[in-house]
């Protein structure tokens, strides 16, 4: 996948709110408010497009804190360009992620 | 003790391993480790809330929700593209249901005429399977009477250990006068007494019985046509010929299904058996004794017993059980016979498929089976009420009705299962469109190290279909050739 490529103003938010830190599924649905009927899918297929990849926490810090571990998503570099790309797009989305950005700040 | 916070938490968990059941099995183990470890982040996330458990849990539920879709979307990005393209073309759901029509239609017309509804109704007589009809052997044809009056009245003289009742019915025809009118020439039925009582036949509207005279049952369209349905004139007296009689009552269509067509029945009392001359020839129905010796017979047996004149007779016998699975009978033998007829007709063989897993699908396969299955399973229902309907439609005796069963049951099977075949063999197995395009291939003087015959091609771009004209050892039967999507920009509707 290039840069070049389009996405859907859901898959844009997706990009947008793990770029900002949320990565993982429940923090996605938490930080967009999308359904996790919407968020679990559109995350697969991104990952199957190359925009992010997944990876699995390590059974012992998840067992070292008491809970399950977790699959947490990251950005990769065509999930980068693509993400600038959908900031021209989608201005008033990049707009949204930076302000609440800067109220967490 | 489950309570309802035990409840709400397996509840979620269970959702998830129910969705985890739709995703592809080899993804199934890490899709519900993420959606189960989620949803105890989910939990978490809801206990620091200060709702209810109820609204707790509802948004658990709802979280586990999503777990479905995404699990359905996994599953039809496994499913390949073509599987949910294809479907049944037009031409072969309209083939089913042209045989679908068939069949509806030959049924209704079985119940709509009444000598057809007649015969696929179950006998109604009582103990059917120890009633008997007895003839002399070597009458082949059993609508003839050819029983003697005088060789029951002989049997009836003697001790019994096969049969212990006899009645008789011997055909004649008579005009009826009612009150100072005659009616035309009727076919009437001169019987004993217990004709009817040995049946188990109880006629419609019927009145007390008089032994002094006779008493004369009419069929429902005599009742109707001559007697008007006058329901005041059931008791009068009536003259059948020079004779006296009672009018007794009516006897339904469903109620007569011995050997002859009758307008009315004369039911001679006890006391004058006698009427009834000696050398009056007719049929005689007897009651066999229920008991292990005897049920040994069967349905069918040749039985001896000795004449008037002192010599031993042979007498066929058949229960009257027998006589009603008569088309039953005839329509699986007739079937039978055309199945092994086929092969005379048509080549079996319905071609070579090479299995190409990765071009069609087990489902696609299957559904070309069952299309086949589906003809020959509507067929049978078509070729019974068909038969039925083409032999019992007009009023023939019973014997004539059964050749014309025979011949069309035979016809309409062995015409309707190469009919099947040959259709099969013309149809895309992927799309099951009738094959179109004929083109005629190579020579026949040039059929050495190649072949001549017809290419047919599926309208779709599934495939090609040749067809030999002469088969050969290296070329026997019709063989498809798939098409790669390579071919698919040719066809305007492609896969």
């Amino acid at each position: 996948m290039t840069g070049e490529a389009r996405l859907s103003h859901t898959a844009a938010m997706i990009l947008h709110s793990i770029h900002a830190g949320s990565i993982y599924g429940f923090s996605v649905m938490e930080t967009t408010g999308l359904p996790s009927g919407t968020v679990y899918p559109a995350m697969r297929r991104l990952e199957r497009d190359g925009f992010i990849r997944s990876e699995w926490e390590k059974q012992s810090i998840a067992d070292k804190e008491l809970r399950p571990p977790r699959k947490y998503y990251h950005l990769t570099k065509a999930g980068l360009a693509t993400l600038d790309s959908s900031q021209k797009r989608y201005p008033l989305l990049a707009k949204l992620f930076a302000s609440s950005e800067k109220e967490r700040v | 003790m489950i309570t309802a916070q035990t409840l709400f938490g397996i509840l979620p968990r269970a959702m998830l391993r129910c969705a985890s059941v739709l995703v592809p099995e080899d993804r199934r183990a890490a899709w519900l480790q993420e959606w189960n470890s989620e949803l105890w982040y989910v939990s978490r996330a809801n206990e620091a809330e200060p709702d209810s458990l109820y609204e707790k849990e509802r948004r658990a539920a709802e979280f586990c929700l999503g777990a479905f879709q995404d699990a359905w979307i996994l599953r039809r990005e496994r499913e390949p593209s073509s599987r949910l393209v294809i479907r049944p073309s037009r031409s072969a759901v309209r083939c089913a249901a042209t045989l679908f029509l068939l069949v509806a239609v030959s049924f209704t017309c079985s119940l709509l005429l009444p000598n057809v509804r007649a015969t696929m109704r179950p006998l109604s007589y009582q103990d059917s399977r120890h009633l008997v009809l007895i003839s002399p052997s070597g009458t082949s044809v059993r609508e003839e009477p050819s029983m003697p009056m005088r060789q029951m009245r002989l049997w009836q003289g003697r001790a019994q250990h096969v049969f212990s009742e006899f009645a008789f019915y011997q055909p004649v025809t008579k005009p009826i006068r009612i009150a100072t009118t005659y009616t035309p020439e009727l076919r009437i039925a001169r019987a004993t007494a217990n004709l009817f009582s040995l049946l188990g036949v109880h006629a419609a509207y019927a009145t007390g019985r008089d032994e002094t005279m006779p008493t004369l049952l009419v069929s429902e369209a005599v009742w109707r046509q001559q007697f008007h349905g006058d329901l005041r004139l059931l008791g009068s007296t009536v003259e059948v010929g020079l004779r006296k009689a009672r009018l007794g009552g009516v006897i339904t269509k469903e109620q007569w299904r011995l050997p002859g067509a009758f307008d009315a029945w004369l039911l001679e009392p006890e006391s004058s058996a006698a009427a009834i001359s000696s050398s009056a020839r007719g049929f005689v129905i007897g009651h066999l004794i229920p008991s292990d010796p005897n049920s040994g017979f069967g349905e069918e047996w040749r039985m001896y017993a000795p004449q008037p004149d002192g010599r031993l007779g042979s007498f066929e016998c058949a229960t009257l059980s027998s006589v009603d699975h008569v088309p039953a009978g005839i329509y699986i033998f007739t079937v039978l016979l055309a199945l092994l007829a086929l092969p005379a007709t048509t080549s079996l063989p319905l071609g070579e498929y090479p299995v190409q897993r990765n071009r069609i699908s087990s489902s696609l396969r299957l559904r070309r089976w069952m299309f086949l299955g589906a003809k020959f399973v509507l067929l049978l229902p078509l070729i019974y009420c068909g038969s039925l309907d083409l032999a019992y439609a007009f009023v023939v005796a019973p014997a004539t009705a059964q050749y014309i069963q025979i011949v069309t049951s035979f016809l309409i099977g062995l015409f309707g299962f190469r009919w099947i075949l040959k259709d099969q063999r013309k149809r895309c197995p992927v799309c099951l469109c009738t094959l179109s395009n004929p083109a005629r291939v190579g020579e026949p003087s040039r059929s050495f190290l190649g072949w001549d015959g017809t290419e047919l091609i599926c309208s779709e771009g599934h495939g090609l279909l040749h067809v030999p004209e002469l088969p050969t050892s290296w070329f026997a039967t019709q063989r498809w050739l798939y098409l790669d999507p390579s071919w698919n920009s040719v066809f305007l509707r492609s896969f």
